[in-house]
């Protein structure tokens, strides 16, 4: 269970190797870029948490790995996702077909309107197993029964029959993992799974997913604006900020030594169950619209340490100690806590 | 009154609201009921917050709805400044609305979008003559000072405006006929997490200032923790555990606190796995399970609780719990070890 120990061979290749991509949305005139130039590696077995608050550009990110962007007003504007090696971005939507739901697949926040009301969960995880394999009905039909009992439902031979509407919202997430397992992918993304969930229920959701990784090797792909369940989860860590990655570290040295301010800030806001609080360190102000982006390092409207750098030139995302990047012009100038 | 802050802004008691649902054939014959409020009690004090917590489908909502009458409850009572709501005739009912007043979890439905913020603001000061015409704009003004808004904003719609911004002007709109209580009903779980710390310590500042009470419902217990002096944590319908922050996060009694507890993920990677993990899903509320409503996920279930339903125990003055084991559980909790459980839990289901 706790495999953040496990160290990636030296060179050994990731499964998915994200570099330089660019999502834009363009309107009219304007072009926004609201996923800028993100690099990022997800390893075999290894979970990638990827954070940050409403409008950095975290859904559109993911959205983009699938190349389900909606096309127009947004577009994949460059970059390359290498998927054990093969780059996606140029490949047709028929090739993307092959890929979707077989090598990469997703879960998204809301399992209730991700699953078909009108068909059974059963039908709908034969679908997926159909569409991806040779297997005849009576073979799919058996193992949708065997991915229910793998994703934890009691009596899946019943349950296979059922609508969704018949299940509870952590039933359906169960249902969405055992489709998206069903073709056992090189890699799932994981878009706020359970964010619609009671924090009960989160925890076995949780508990699912991380059992899940250890007995397949799955690459997992976790996006949250939870800073607890990406500590719970997570092997390494992107913050994105303003549709760009602004720390990316392993999850003990991002938890142990924040150094971003966005990501101080988030830590700082954050009402603890653990202990009694003065007071809230709230961010000033709001996320800036991907349209009007501020020049030079996007936070520093929000930032107290900015001053006429920050205002003007860009951070780049630099290695500050080993393995943990931050694109500030502060930190590692002793700003750290 | 001599002792003005010992008197409780609210009281409540054996608060009941039941509701018939489905009707299976003709003239609704085979209702069945949905015990949504279940004998909860509890008083807030003047300047003092209370946390109703629970996951969804507990009742806490329909709480809220009911302490204000907005749901007529089934049987027991609700004071606010000693009078009686539940029993208040429209007229004496209309006025009380002045001295209770509730914040909704989305500041994207409850505001209304082709009125401006100054409007959302005095149309309760309006409806309820605290203020006259002439004098609202300045008022008006006052109150976007005093949660943090710029006077000229004052015009825009509320499309015009961020989440954040948005229940800022839903307090504004509270708090314009100053009453003594506010419901805030998950007020800022739709908000993203530095904009929901803003949110809170503005709303603890304006209990400071102006020493309105809240009774604060919501699932996020370190936002609870944060925000109240008192918890009540409920379970389809019923309280089963309710005390001081410090009895209930330092030494919660009931397993399904507990449970509740360290289900919350830290912001830490070394906490993984310490984790109580409830099986199963939450019952249906048209079916509870007989005797104590946990008795279905709970790791320590005997006979007894499959067959008697708890009562709230006292296990100190102002701790409450509903539990048959209470004494036998300890106060395991989260990081904190205090006493073992003396109970060993269920290796079945």
């Amino acid at each position: 269970m706790n495999d953040d120990k496990t160290i990636v061979a030296q060179g050994a290749r990731p499964v998915l190797d994200i570099r330089d991509f660019s999502v834009e949305l363009r309107s009219g005139k304007t072009i926004s870029p609201i996923v800028d130039k993100v690099n990022f590696e997800v390893h075999e077995g290894r979970t990638l948490g990827i954070v940050g608050e409403s409008g950095c550009g975290k859904s559109m990110l993911s959205l983009g790995i699938m190349k389900l962007v909606p096309s127009p007003p947004a577009c994949i504007a460059g970059g390359k996702v290498l998927l054990d090696g093969t780059d996606l971005v140029p490949c047709s939507e028929r090739e993307m077909q092959e890929v979707r739901g077989n090598r990469i697949s997703m879960i998204f926040q809301e399992p209730m309107t991700s699953l078909n009301p009108v068909y059974t969960v059963g039908f709908q995880i034969i679908e997926a197993l159909r569409a991806h394999s040779s297997l005849t009905s009576a073979q799919a039909r058996s193992r949708a029964i065997d991915l229910l009992r793998e994703v934890g439902i009691s009596n899946p031979e019943k349950r296979v029959e059922e609508y969704p509407h018949r299940l509870s919202g952590g039933m359906r997430q169960r249902v969405m993992i055992a489709i998206a397992l069903a073709c056992n992918p090189r890699v799932l993304i994981a878009d706020e799974p359970t964010t619609a969930l009671d924090v009960t229920i989160q925890a076995q959701i949780l508990d699912l997913m991380r059992s899940l990784k250890s007995d397949s090797g799955t690459a997992i792909i976790l996006i949250s604006h939870d800073l607890g369940v990406i500590a719970e989860m997570a092997d390494d860590v992107v913050v994105m900020y303003a549709g760009r990655i602004i720390e990316q570290a392993p999850v003990h040295s991002l938890f142990a030594a924040p150094s971003h301010p966005y990501t101080q800030g988030l830590l700082g806001s954050m009402p603890t169950v653990d202990g009694d609080q003065e007071r809230l360190q709230p961010i000033p102000g709001t996320v800036p619209p991907p349209h009007d982006r501020p020049h030079g390092c996007a936070f520093h409207p929000r930032c107290k340490l900015s001053d006429e750098t920050c205002r003007t030139q860009r951070p780049p995302l630099e290695e500050k100690i080993s393995g943990h990047k931050v694109a500030c012009w502060h930190t590692g100038l002793g700003a750290r806590p | 009154m001599i002792e003005r802050h010992e008197t409780p802004v609210l009281e409540v008691e054996d608060l009941t609201k039941h509701f018939a649902v489905g009707s299976r054939g003709l003239f609704g014959r085979g209702k069945q009921t949905v015990k949504a409020l279940d004998g909860v009690s509890f008083t807030v004090s003047k300047g003092k917050t209370i946390a109703i917590v629970g996951e969804s489908g507990c009742g806490k909502s329909t709480l809220g709805r009911t302490l204000l009458r907005l749901e007529q409850p089934t049987s027991g009572q609700v004071r606010l400044d000693g009078i009686d709501v539940t029993a208040a005739s429209a007229s004496v009912l209309r006025a009380m609305r002045r001295k209770m007043q509730i914040v909704f979890q989305d500041p994207f439905s409850s505001l209304h979008p082709k009125m401006t913020a100054a409007q959302l603001v005095a149309e309760p000061m309006l409806l309820h003559k605290v203020a006259t015409k002439k004098e609202v704009r300045h008022r008006v003004a006052a109150l976007f000072d005093l949660v943090g808004l710029a006077p000229y904003q004052m015009d825009r719609y509320p499309h015009q405006f961020s989440g954040g911004q948005r229940q800022r002007i839903a307090i504004a709109r509270a708090l314009a006929v100053e009453p003594s209580l506010i419901v805030c009903d998950e007020p800022v779980s739709a908000l993203d997490v530095s904009i929901q710390a803003q949110i809170i310590n503005l709303l603890t500042d304006l209990q400071a200032k102006l020493g309105v009470s809240y009774v604060f419902i919501s699932h996020d217990l370190g936002v609870v923790r944060y925000i109240s002096d008192e918890i009540a944590v409920m379970y389809l319908g019923r309280v089963v555990e309710q005390g001081t922050k410090r009895e209930l996060f330092s030494y919660p009694r009931h397993p399904y606190t507990q449970a509740l507890l360290s289900a919350v993920p830290r912001p830490d990677p070394s906490y993984r796995s310490q984790r109580i993990v409830l099986k199963g899903d939450l019952p249906n509320p048209l079916s509870p399970p007989p005797g104590c409503r946990f008795s279905s996920r709970c790791g320590y279930a005997r006979d007894i609780c499959h067959q008697q339903e708890p009562q709230l125990d006292a296990a100190s003055p102002s701790h409450r719990v509903a539990c048959h084991f209470w004494k036998q559980l300890g106060s395991l909790s989260g990081r904190d070890t205090g006493v073992p459980a003396t109970l060993p839990a269920n290796r079945s289901e």
